[in-house]
C-alpha cells in the first residue's frame, strides 16, 4: 500500500518539479555558452547569470510550496474525500508524502549542484582553473581526512542535514493536521502552530549550541585537532538522535490525528 | 412487460398482481422460464427483495415454481391458470356489479348492457375490417 | 454477524451545533436503505463518519464490527456529495488508480457504464460538465463490489435518463451480502428501490422502518409521509 501511494504521489506531482529543474539546467547551459562566447554577449551573459541565481531561489521556494500544497490538497481538501477513503492507514499516507517530499528536495539540491557544475564547465571555468595549475594534491588530502576521521564528520553532516530536513517537513505536516481539527480559522491555527514549533525548536538548538561551545572551549584549549573533531562528531550524533526522535514524534502525532480525528469539511 | 408501480401502496402486492396478470394473459407462457429476480427488479425499477417476496407469494399460490438451480418457471398447470383466471374475472365482475348497483343498475340490466355493447363493438370492428 | 453497520450514541458537534445527536442505528446486510432528510439533517455527516472521513464527538460506529479505518475502507464504497477529483486527471487515469488500490473494483463494469452514459475516458475532469463529473463519481462508486455502499445524493445532479440507469445499476449490483445506503432528499425517484427508510431530522432518527410495511400502515407513499413528517 505504501509503495502504491508513493508511486501515485510521484505520478501526480512530477510535472512542476521536472519543468522547473529543466529550466534551471537550460538557463545554466545558456549562461555558460554565453560566458564562453565572451565579450560580445557580455550583457546577455550577465543577465542570464542573474536569472540563474533568481531561478535557484525561486525553484527552492517552489519545491517547498508545491510539496506543502500537495499534502494539503491531496489529504485535507476536497481531494481528501477520495484519498482518505483509500484502504491505507494515516501513517502510510503521511509516510508516502514525506518520502516523495524528501526526494523532490534532494532532487532540487542535486539539480542545483548539477546546473552550477554545468555552468562552470560549459563556460570554460574548469579549464581556466586547470590552466592556472591549482594543484589538487588528493593523496595528501585523503591522508589528512582519514587521520582526523573527517569522512565520518562529512557523512554525519549529510545525514544530519537530511534528518533535519525530514523533521522540518514533519513539523509542517503536524501543524496542518492540528489545523484541520477545528471548524474555523484552520489555516490560521496551522500557521500559528508551525511558528510556535519553529520558535521553540530554534530556542532549543541555540541553547544546545551554547552547551556545545562550552564543551568545545576546553577541547580547543587543549589544541588537539583530533579531539576537536571527535567532540564535533559526538555532538553531531547527539543532534542527530534528537532530530530523529523529534521527527518520530511529529510523524506519530500527525498519523494519530489523521487516523482518529480526521475532520474533512 | 410494462410495469405500473404506485408508490402509495405496498409494492410487493402490485408486483404480485401484475405478474399474475401477465401469466394469466399468456404474456408469460405456461412453462416459460422467468428472468432472474435481479433482472425483473431492474426492469421494474424496484427493490430485489420486494420482487423476491412477490415471486415467493406466487410460488405459494402455485403460479410459479422454482426448479432448484435452474430458476423460476411459470406453471404448466393449465387448469390452475384457468381457475385463477376465472377467479380474477369473477373479482372484477363483482366490483363492476357493485358499482352498477350503486348507480341503480341491476345485475340483469348490466348483463343486457354488456351483451348489446359487445354486439355493437363486433359490428364496428367488422366495418373497420371491410374498409 | 449480519449487521454491516452499527452506530451507538453517535454524536457529532460542530462548534455549538449538533449535527448528529446520540444516534442509534443498526443496518443489516442485503438491504437497500434510504437515509432521508432535508439538507442539514445530518445525512452527510453520518455517511462521512461511517466512511472514516470524519471523527465523531461521542459514541461509536462500527462497520462489520470494526471501527472505521484501513480495513473498513477496503469494503466500503463512498460516494461524496461533491466533485473530489483533481481537475487535471483523466477519467481513465482514475479508473486505473482505483483498480490498483481496491481489490473489489470491477473495471469492466465501470467501462461498460461509461460507454452507456457516453462518457469519454480520455477527457480530463476540468473538461467535463458538473453533471458528467457526478455521473463519473457514481459509476466509480458503483463499480466496486463492496459490502457497504454509502451514496450521498446519487441522483441529485443528473438528468432523468442517467437517473434511471443509476437506479438500475444499484438494483443490478445488489447482492444479499451487501447493503446500500442512499442519502437523498429526492424521495419519489428512489422510493421503489428501497427496502427500508431512516428519517433523519436535525440529527435525530425519527423513523426506521421497512418501506412496504410503512405503505400498508399509512396508505401513502414514502414521499408523502416524508412531507408530512418534515412539514413543520
Amino acid at each position: 500500500m505504501l509503495g502504491k501511494l508513493i508511486k501515485y504521489e510521484f505520478k501526480e506531482s512530477w510535472q512542476p518539479m521536472v519543468i522547473v529543474f529543466g529550466l534551471m539546467l537550460a538557463v545554466a547551459l545558456i549562461d555558460g555558452i554565453a560566458m564562453r562566447v565572451g565579450a560580445r554577449v557580455e550583457a546577455f551573459a550577465n543577465l542570464m547569470s542573474v536569472i540563474f541565481g533568481l531561478l535557484v531561489v525561486v525553484a527552492g521556494v517552489l519545491v517547498i510550496v508545491w510539496t506543502v500544497k500537495r499534502f494539503y490538497d491531496n489529504l485535507l481538501s476536497d481531494q481528501g474525500y477520495m484519498t482518505m477513503a483509500l484502504p491505507a492507514s494515516a501513517a502510510e499516507q503521511v509516510g508516502a508524502k514525506l518520502i516523495v517530499n524528501i526526494v523532490w528536495i534532494l532532487a532540487y539540491v542535486a539539480v542545483v549542484c548539477l546546473s552550477t557544475a554545468l555552468l562552470f564547465v560549459v563556460s570554460g571555468g574548469y579549464e581556466e582553473v586547470a590552466r592556472q595549475g591549482i594543484a589538487w594534491n588528493f593523496q595528501q588530502l585523503n591522508v589528512s581526512i582519514a587521520q582526523y576521521h573527517l569522512w565520518a564528520s562529512f557523512w554525519l553532516v549529510v545525514v544530519l542535514t537530511a534528518a533535519s530536513l525530514a523533521e522540518t517537513i514533519l513539523t509542517v505536516y503536524f501543524a496542518m493536521a492540528v489545523g484541520q481539527l477545528v471548524h474555523r480559522h484552520r489555516i490560521l491555527l496551522s500557521v500559528v502552530m508551525w511558528i510556535g514549533i519553529a520558535v521553540v525548536e530554534q530556542i532549543l538548538s541555540v541553547r544546545m549550541i551554547y552547551v556545545m561551545s562550552d564543551n568545545m572551549n576546553s577541547v580547543v584549549a587543549a589544541a588537539n585537532f583530533g579531539k576537536l573533531v571527535g567532540a564535533f562528531n559526538q555532538f553531531g550524533l547527539i543532534a542527530l538522535a534528537i532530530t530523529l526522535v523529534l521527527g518520530a514524534i511529529w510523524f506519530i502525532a500527525t498519523s494519530w490525528i489523521l487516523d482518529r480525528h480526521l475532520n474533512l469539511e | 412487460m410494462k410495469w405500473h408501480i404506485d408508490a402509495k401502496q405496498p409494492i410487493y402486492l402490485q408486483l404480485i398482481r401484475q405478474i399474475e396478470r401477465a401469466i394469466l394473459s399468456g404474456e408469460y407462457a405456461p412453462g416459460e422460464k422467468l428472468p432472474p429476480v435481479r433482472e425483473l427488479a431492474a426492469d421494474a425499477s424496484v427493490n430485489p427483495n420486494t420482487m423476491q417476496r412477490a415471486l415467493g407469494q406466487l410460488e405459494q399460490v402455485g403460479l410459479v415454481h422454482a426448479k432448484r438451480t435452474l430458476g423460476r418457471f411459470v406453471t404448466e398447470d393449465a387448469a390452475l391458470i384457468a381457475s385463477l383466471k376465472q377467479k380474477m374475472a369473477k373479482g372484477m365482475i363483482e366490483d363492476f356489479l357493485r358499482r352498477m348497483q350503486e348507480m341503480g343498475v341491476s345485475a340483469e340490466e348490466a348483463a343486457e348492457l354488456i351483451r348489446s355493447y359487445a354486439a355493437e363493438n363486433e359490428k364496428e370492428e367488422k366495418e373497420n375490417h371491410n374498409e | 454477524m449480519s449487521e454491516i453497520l452499527k452506530a451507538e450514541q453517535l454524536t457529532k458537534r460542530y462548534g455549538g451545533q449538533c449535527a448528529l445527536d446520540h444516534i442509534d442505528l443498526s443496518l443489516e446486510r442485503g438491504r437497500i436503505v434510504g437515509l432521508l432528510g432535508p439538507n442539514g439533517s445530518g445525512k452527510t455527516t453520518l455517511l462521512k463518519i461511517a466512511a472514516g472521513l470524519l471523527s465523531q464527538s461521542e459514541g461509536s460506529v462500527t462497520i462489520d464490527d470494526e471501527a472505521p479505518g484501513k480495513n473498513t475502507k477496503r469494503i466500503v464504497s463512498y460516494l461524496p456529495d461533491r466533485p473530489v477529483f483533481s481537475k487535471s486527471m483523466r477519467v481513465n487515469d482514475l479508473v486505473c488508480k482505483l483498480a490498483d488500490f481496491y481489490d473489489d473494483f470491477d473495471r469492466e463494469q465501470a467501462l461498460r457504464l461509461f460507454s452507456e452514459m457516453d462518457i469519454d475516458l480520455n477527457k480530463r475532469f476540468k473538461e467535463l460538465s458538473k453533471g458528467t463529473i457526478d455521473k463519473v463519481q457514481i459509476v466509480l462508486a458503483m463499480s466496486r463490489k463492496a459490502a457497504l455502499y454509502l451514496l450521498d445524493e446519487p441522483i441529485g445532479g443528473v438528468d432523468p435518463a442517467a437517473r434511471e440507469l443509476i437506479i438500475k445499476t444499484i438494483i443490478n449490483n445488489y447482492n444479499p451480502e451487501a447493503t446500500v445506503v442512499i442519502a437523498t432528499h429526492l424521495i419519489a425517484d428512489v422510493e421503489p428501490v428501497l427496502d427500508d427508510v431512516v428519517f433523519l431530522k436535525q440529527g435525530h432518527i425519527v423513523l426506521h422502518q421497512d418501506v412496504d410495511g410503512l405503505r400498508a400502515e399509512r396508505e401513502k407513499s414514502v414521499d408523502e409521509i416524508f412531507r408530512e413528517v418534515f412539514s413543520c
